[in-house]
């Protein structure tokens, strides 16, 4: 008796987290190529992502896989990304030929969004070489209108985020490039880490300048990365978030940069102006860290971590290095507190990639996912201090400004060469599942079992004056005591996007007791008294609110 | 007979012979103009022999001529010879134990070629660093035990900053001279700029154990075990240092960052304080103090803690990234962008003095 109390009492005060790898059996087959196994040019390092998206509307997440590709590769049909249809409990079917897909580029990112309102999520590919944008047909089909969109470009791309920077109801696109390199020019100076040659990072190679596209709503874009401002600082690109990181109303930019500083693009856009940023990245102190040192930015995600309604910023980096936590404190000036929130010195023997703020164990507080993988083979052959394969990392929000890393208990135990990861609830149970691409091998598909007992709740956003996805909308939830922030994002952590409706852990809350929704248009609607662990569907500008089923 | 000239028997006449080994002579006496005139009429007549061509670009690089040592080295390719020399005389160099052989049998050349590593010092000098690598490597095993000619190898490679080789070296020291303090040192010292952690560590407490306690010992001790991370044993060990130098303030800087990186902000302020007060010329408690004071919100405090780092050290910029933040955070928007400007040139300049091989050591 008095053990099972001690059990009762240590479990109500821990939260509950526990994750399950199903992908053996759920259908989803694809094994990435990226490269040789060898990682002989600084193309092979950077891997995938995944997109969770539902692309035929039937309720559900489905699943957008991409691949990469190789300087020799074996004779045969080249690889190819993929489309997995969701057919419930964790099961899907590879509907790639029948959906039209199978890009077979270098593939980096993907992301789902909107692009002309219709109803229907598209769907932008990153490569190396020229992106490929696809419009959803609305009938199971996409088409590839990468040309007439305007978005052929042949350098090296990674991650991408939709955004309507100029809120005029569509979404527009930043896309971070990387670096300058051509397979038939490698660099021809030897490079080293711990010793050991390797292939060299972005530091043999030149930054790219990035790309900033703006959706003209006749699904094409014009390439305002000059005018804006972006184009006039390089960087090599991993990483991009957009959110509201100087307390105005418009969507700003924050990219993981590799060895270069971190950018923080405030958006200045005006009538007169069209789509403008101002480079904040110095200044606003997130840029960099302890003095002004480049950290090797990778992922990134925003998430408000303290409850204070701003959001905050999360960067993963380089092995020896540790993770960074921006707080926000206001007025586009953050402070690196990594180590007081317990993140900096467990995250030094890792290379982190995709990072994602969510609420895995439903108690109201953002936690933080962490996939890891090193880029170099060589760090198995000798006492690097780190590993090639690597475990991923869980961190539990403590709710004093504080983490703690549940890691091994939550079941993340398994080594890979993660890269990018996508979060949703793919399995429909209220709880939030992870997609984790890994190079070389099959993904990670992490279903949730922990967070049992706790409510939740979730909202798909509809635009109407605004952007139909909502991407930008700001909602603010009231539930036991507690109030939550969250911004609607369509890309982010590192070459992916997660679930587009935006989920709330509610702990014991049986209701949302206010909860108020801030469109990019403007438009603020309130609503009252939503019962919880359900989902439901906002549309701008109706007042009205229904259950999803 | 010389080891070299032995194995060019087959090649030389018997009057030239006479003439490679008259010239090797005035070589080793200093004569280099005079070694220059015979190694000159060898590699006349026989344009491909090595040894001449070796022996030349030795005595060019004394006297000087280091592009003309360059070009007959770049065609003596020294990482072939001591392997062309060893198995022509001895078959497989890979199976037979020959340091002792060569030694007994030609004591100059053995000398010369293997105890002094004349090719690997040869080549680094002439920044042949891959080069110069890789010849010790081939030789190495040659005579592992000889710890004079490793640790003066593990020296010249930590001098040119190729701290691979530099390590392999030291390795070879302790394994013969397990008492050896500096090389357990030099071997720390490696590993640390290598950021392998542990083997820095099991050097640096070895030679912690053989030198007693020493501040430098202890303070880099810290460091790899801060970075491993275990920045507990680090803390001890810092403040072990830190009894063993009063006055010293750098013991209590490294406390510091230590404390920093477990987030115990006002222990690791008492600290840099402690370390500024000790050492009032050292800019980097001052950078931190500024940095905690900061994080804190007393943006006037960190203003003056900020602004006396840059009056010790003009030059330490990472004061200025943290004098902008100040500067941006008290509404002083001209000051910041020129704080940054600041900040950005003398990073700038600082990246230009390192050399490409040291950027390039950061990935």
């Amino acid at each position: 008796m008095r053990f099972g109390a001690l059990l009762l009492l240590l479990s109500s005060g821990q939260a509950q987290f526990r994750f399950v790898d199903v992908v053996e059996g759920s259908g989803v087959d694809l094994v990435t190529t990226f490269g040789s196994e060898e990682k002989r040019y600084i193309i092979e390092y950077t891997g995938t992502g995944a997109a969770l998206t539902d692309y035929d509307l039937d309720g559900d997440l489905d699943l957008y896989l991409v691949n990469g590709s190789a300087v020799e590769l074996p004779p045969g049909a080249p690889p190819t990304d993929r489309l997995y249809r969701n057919e419930g409990g964790f099961r899907f079917t590879d509907v790639t030929e029948a959906a039209g897909l199978g890009d077979t580029g270098w593939g980096g990112g993907s992301l789902a969004g909107d692009l002309d309102n219709d109803g229907d999520p598209d769907l932008l590919v990153t490569n190396f070489g020229s992106n490929v944008l696809y419009r959803n047909n609305g009938d199971g089909t996409f088409t590839d209108v990468t040309a007439s969109a305007g978005l052929e470009d042949g350098r090296w791309h990674s991650s991408a985020a939709f955004g309507d920077f100029d809120a005029d109801g569509f979404l527009d696109l930043y896309v971070a490039n990387h670096a300058v390199f051509e397979i038939s020019e490698p660099p021809k100076l030897p490079c080293f880490w711990k010793g050991i040659q390797i292939a060299c990072g972005p530091l043999a190679h030149r930054p790219e300048t990035h790309l900033v596209y703006r959706n003209r709503g006749d699904f094409s874009f014009a390439d305002v990365s000059d005018s804006s401002g972006v184009s006039s600082r390089p960087g090599f690109g991993f990483g991009v978030v957009m959110d509201y990181f100087d307390d105005d109303d418009r969507l700003d930019v924050y990219v993981a940069n590799d060895l270069s500083g971190n950018f923080l693009f405030l958006n200045r856009t005006t009538a007169e102006s069209g789509i403008a940023f101002e480079d904040a990245s110095a200044l606003s102190g997130a840029g960099f860290v302890e003095g002004g040192r480049e950290q090797a930015g990778m992922g990134v995600d925003s998430g408000d971590f303290n409850g204070d309604g701003r959001p905050d910023i999360h960067t993963t980096n380089f092995s020896d290095d540790y993770n960074t936590l921006y707080r926000n404190d206001g007025s586009g000036l953050f402070t690196d507190v990594s180590f007081e929130a317990r993140l900096g010195e467990v995250t030094l023997p890792y290379l982190g990639w995709a990072t994602a703020f969510a609420d895995f164990d439903l108690d109201s507080d953002l936690d933080l996912l962490v996939v890891n993988g090193h880029i170099y083979p060589e760090a198995d052959r000798f006492q690097s201090g780190t590993g090639y394969a690597q475990s991923n990392l869980l961190f539990d929000n403590v709710g004093d400004g504080t983490f703690r890393d549940v890691s091994a208990r939550s079941g993340l135990v398994d080594k890979r060469l993660g890269r990018g990861a996508a979060v949703g609830d793919v399995d429909e149970d209220g709880d939030l599942d992870v997609v984790v691409a890994n190079m070389h091998s099959l993904p990670a598909l992490l279903r949730n079992d922990g967070g049992k007992g706790k409510n939740w709740v979730r909202f798909l956003l509809v635009g109407r004056g605004s952007n139909r996805d909502g991407v930008g909308a700001r909602v603010v939830l009231e539930a036991g005591g507690r109030s939550q922030t969250r911004t609607s994002k369509s890309g982010g952590g590192y070459l992916s996007s997660h679930d587009p409706r935006l989920h709330f852990g509610l702990a014991e809350a049986p209701s949302v007791e206010r909860l108020s929704v801030h469109w990019p248009s403007g438009a603020v609607e309130v609503f009252e008294a939503l019962a919880a662990t359900r989902g439901y569907i906002l549309k701008e500008g109706t007042g009205a609110i229904a259950e999803r089923p | 007979m010389s080891l070299a000239v032995l194995l060019l028997s087959a090649i030389l006449t018997a009057e030239e012979r006479r003439s490679f080994e008259a010239a090797i002579a005035l070589h080793l006496a200093s004569d280099l103009e005079g070694a220059l005139r015979g190694y000159g009429q060898i590699l006349e007549a026989h344009p491909d022999h090595v040894p001449a061509r070796l022996y030349r670009a030795e005595a060019l690089w004394l006297l000087g001529k280091r592009e003309e040592a360059r070009h007959d080295l770049s065609l003596a390719q020294a990482d072939l010879l001591l392997v062309r020399i060893l198995e022509g005389t001895f078959g497989s160099v890979q199976s037979d134990p020959l340091p002792a052989k060569l030694s007994g049998a030609y004591p100059l050349e053995a000398k010369r070629f293997l105890a002094t590593g004349t090719p690997v010092l040869l080549l680094l000098s002439m920044g042949g660093f891959e080069e110069a690598t890789a010849e010790y490597r081939r030789v190495a095993w040659i005579d592992p035990e000889d710890a004079t000619l490793h640790r003066q190898l593990g020296s010249a490679f930590a001098g040119a900053k190729l701290f691979l080789p530099a390590v392999e070296a030291f390795d070879r020291v302790v394994a013969s001279a397990p008492e050896d303090v500096a090389a357990w040192r030099q071997l720390g010292s490696g590993n640390l700029v290598l950021q392998r952690w542990e083997p820095a560590i099991v050097a640096l407490e070895r030679a912690i154990e053989l030198a007693a306690e020493e501040g430098g010992l202890l303070l880099a001790l810290g460091y790899a075990y801060e970075r491993k991370p275990d920045t507990e044993t680090a803390l001890e060990l810092y403040r072990r240092a830190a009894r063993l130098a009063p006055a010293s303030g750098r013991p209590h800087y490294r406390i510091g960052r230590a404390l920093m990186a477990q987030g115990k902000l006002e222990e690791a302020e008492k600290a840099f304080t402690k370390a500024s007060s000790l050492d009032p010329k050292m800019p980097e408690p001052l950078g931190f103090l500024g940095e905690i004071q900061l994080k804190r919100g007393d943006n006037w405090l960190a203003l003056g803690t900020l602004e006396r780092a840059v009056a010790v050290a003009p030059e330490y910029f990472e004061a200025y990234y943290h004098l902008a933040q100040v500067y941006r955070r008290i509404g002083r928007g001209e000051e910041a962008r020129k704080a940054i400007a600041r900040y950005e040139e003398l990073k700038r300049e600082k990246r230009g003095v390192l050399s490409q091989e040291e950027v390039l050591a950061l990935r």
